[in-house]
């Protein structure tokens, strides 16, 4: 996401991630660097959030991102180098999460599904330890998937239209 | 990933925080550790530099998750 500052670059980032996740819960997003160009930074829900009428369902949301300059655009922009969507039991079990790592000790770099021990599936080989290969999710996406398929209530009626509309932007300035 | 990876930085001029702009700070990281792992923020950075996870497969996940949070630690 572009902007004429960092700190405006951030917040262009963090704003539309905000509003989607109070879409489904009342977790509070925070970041960790608003000024700093080229260092892995954190955005991250300060708490576990229990999705709004699904109580027993913990939403978890991590992203890494670097603040640099895009002379072009920007002339800065925040690029997320990590994501992580998950789903926990309330006894701490994931359920599902998305994960995506390219740079990190893991030699899975390509987007993937975990399914978590969470489901009750008991299948070792497929819980936890399973890649499960995806395209980049956003987190959009996983925000209405929430409401389709684990009946999560969305606090907003314009739920919808607001998803499409962040969504679009994230289509738009995302650079692969 | 060790602790002290990844923390070079091209600092810009600095603004003031308004009192909307809440910052993630390192209780978060705690929490996890202790959520995930049920050791400290100060354990799991011992044992994740010193190779401790690689040796205990089945904390795996859970200590590449708590890693994520590790650039909390860095000063501001």
């Amino acid at each position: 996401m572009p902007g004429k500052t960092p700190r405006e670059a951030v917040k262009a980032y963090l704003d539309p991630l905000q509003k989607n996740a109070a879409i489904v819960c009342k977790g509070v997003l925070r970041v960790n660097n608003y000024d700093i160009l080229d260092e892995v930074s954190v955005l991250t829900l300060t708490d576990l959030a229990p999705l709004s009428g699904r109580a027993d369902l913990l939403l978890s949301v991590v992203q890494q991102y670097k603040i640099i300059r895009d002379p072009q655009n920007g002339p800065y922009r925040v690029t997320t180098r990590y994501y992580k969507y998950a789903v926990e039991s309330e006894n701490g079990l994931e359920i599902f999460g998305y994960h995506w790592h390219p740079e990190g000790s893991s030699p899975v770099v390509f987007p993937h599904l975990h399914i978590g021990s969470g489901t009750g599936i008991g299948r070792p080989e497929l819980t936890c330890k399973a890649h499960f290969p995806t395209g980049r999710v956003a987190f959009e996406e996983v925000i209405k998937f929430l409401i389709d398929e684990f009946n999560v209530q969305p606090d907003r009626a314009l739920w919808q239209e607001l998803s499409d509309k962040t969504k679009a932007l994230f289509t738009k300035h995302k650079s692969w | 990933m060790k602790l002290e990876s990844n923390m070079s930085s091209a600092p810009v001029a600095s603004h003031k925080r308004s009192s909307s702009e809440g910052v993630a700070d390192p209780d978060i990281l705690e929490r996890a550790a202790q959520r995930y792992l049920q050791m400290s923020t100060k354990e799991f950075v011992e044992k994740w530099n010193s190779g401790f996870f690689k040796q205990h497969p089945e904390l795996a996940h859970k200590a590449a998750d708590v890693a994520l949070l590790l650039p909390l630690l860095s000063a501001r």
